[in-house]
């Protein structure tokens, strides 16, 4: 892993055992199962919408200026990784990430050949 | 590693509080963001006869790299497996599996935009999506909240149960294929073959009164939705006719896979430790869903 600010769900019940003394069990992901979280601003800050994981077009509001997002758990074992696009209608550059995971920084998420994803998010598929 | 902690540790207590982390644990110096990477000095001449192949009833695109990551069905056949194990872990808490299942659907690569004609009469600049039959349902009609607690928390434990991630472009990830992946795209569309084409097309277009949405520059995809079908069908079938003009409609996916090959051959050796890993991957994906009773029709 290669600057990975991952929110792994294991990591989530493991390290908040040992920091906040809070069980795996008590962790929530906040972000509704099926949907991903998303914000204009790095560690959830900023405007959040909530999608499903199939969204051709983020919005006006969303479109390139998407800094941080959760997935929300998969209802559908067949597709656990929710893909990333850099243009509207699943479009250009693309990455994946798994259910119940999150970046809270996409200036830290290298984009191929330069730069970050950050503010370049413009659709998703899951 | 120290601020790779500080930054887990910003998303826990957010997780776990839904409020918004410490600004202390967040990067607030732009200093921090990541430099720009140098991509890969790589020749493509020597691998002009490779070509993409282009699927365009299914929309289907095969790409040299594809050659080392799972297809559609082998991937279907991981994850039916993780689901049975996560299963097996419910059950061991003394609780039933909720509503959890589905069939596998499997989307059209539409990274250069539109580039099938039978589709794009069908669908216009809609993305096709096709569907494999799953493995695996629960076949719950109804769930209780401590069942689907029991799930949750068996997916965190279960993980990916050791089977490797072989799809290319995992967030954060930066093994072979991902870095291929992502160098052979980055230089395709540094391209001067792909750039030529890419201004011939939006030019091509542009003289048939199709715009590309201003707010999202580098789109292949004009924004149609709205309008009615037949009217957004015409446009697509006319991008494709500029495409056509502009190269050839396979030319971008062309250069990707030229781009691919290259960087295959530098290496080679690790994508074949890849390939192997994908053979047993799959090997012992089939074993358990045997055991958990899934005729070998299905696999």
């Amino acid at each position: 892993m290669k600057n990975a600010i991952k929110a792994v769900a294991a990591g989530i019940g493991a390290a908040a055992l040992l920091m906040t003394g809070v069980s795996a069990s008590q962790a929530v992901n906040p972000c509704p199962t099926a949907r991903v979280c998303l914000w204009t601003d790095s560690d959830m800050g900023g405007t959040k919408m909530t999608t499903p994981w199939a969204t051709l077009n983020v919005g006006n509001t969303m479109n390139d200026h998407i800094s941080s997002y959760l997935i929300g758990p998969a209802s559908n074992p067949a597709s656990p990784y929710l893909y990333f696009y850099e243009h509207a209608n699943y479009g250009g550059a693309n990455f994946y990430d798994k259910a119940n995971n999150g970046w809270m920084d996409l200036r830290l998420l290298n984009f191929p050949g330069g730069g970050s994803w950050n503010d370049k998010i413009s659709s998703t598929w899951g | 590693m120290q601020h790779k902690r500080l930054k887990r540790f910003g998303l826990l207590t957010a997780v776990l509080t839904a409020l918004a982390v410490s600004t202390a644990c967040a990067p607030a110096d732009p200093e921090t963001a990541q430099p720009a990477q140098q991509l890969p000095a790589v020749d493509r001449t020597p691998f002009k006869s490779t070509k993409a192949i282009l699927d365009e009833d299914r929309g289907e695109v095969v790409l040299p790299l594809d050659k080392y990551s799972y297809t559609p069905e082998e991937f279907l056949l991981v994850n039916s497996a993780v689901a049975y194990l996560q299963e097996d872990c419910v059950k061991a808490a003394g609780q039933v599996m909720p509503v959890y299942g589905g069939d596998a659907s499997v989307r059209q690569d539409l990274r250069f935009g539109q580039w099938s004609r039978p589709l794009a009469a069908k669908n216009g600049f809609l993305v096709e999506v096709r569907t494999i039959k799953g493995i695996y349902d629960s076949g719950a009609k109804s769930e209780t909240e401590a069942s689907r607690s029991a799930l949750n928390k068996c997916t965190t434990s279960v993980g990916r149960a050791g089977f490797p991630d072989l799809v290319p472009g995992m967030a954060g990830s930066d093994p072979t294929q991902s870095k291929i992946m992502n160098d052979s795209y980055a230089l395709t569309v540094r391209d001067p073959e792909f750039v030529e084409f890419r201004k011939k097309w939006v030019k091509c277009i542009d003289d048939k009164g199709i715009k590309l949405g201003s707010q999202d520059s580098g789109s292949w995809a004009p924004d149609y939705s709205g309008a009615p079908k037949e009217v957004e069908i015409k446009a697509a079938l006319e991008t494709l006719d500029c495409k056509e003009q502009s190269g050839g409609v396979s030319l971008p996916y062309d250069i990707f896979a030229q781009y691919q090959a290259a960087l295959i051959k530098k290496h080679q050796a690790s994508l074949n430790q890849l390939a192997k890993e994908k053979s047993d991957a799959t090997t012992r994906a089939r074993t358990i869903l045997r055991e958990h009773g899934v005729s070998d029709a299905r696999l």
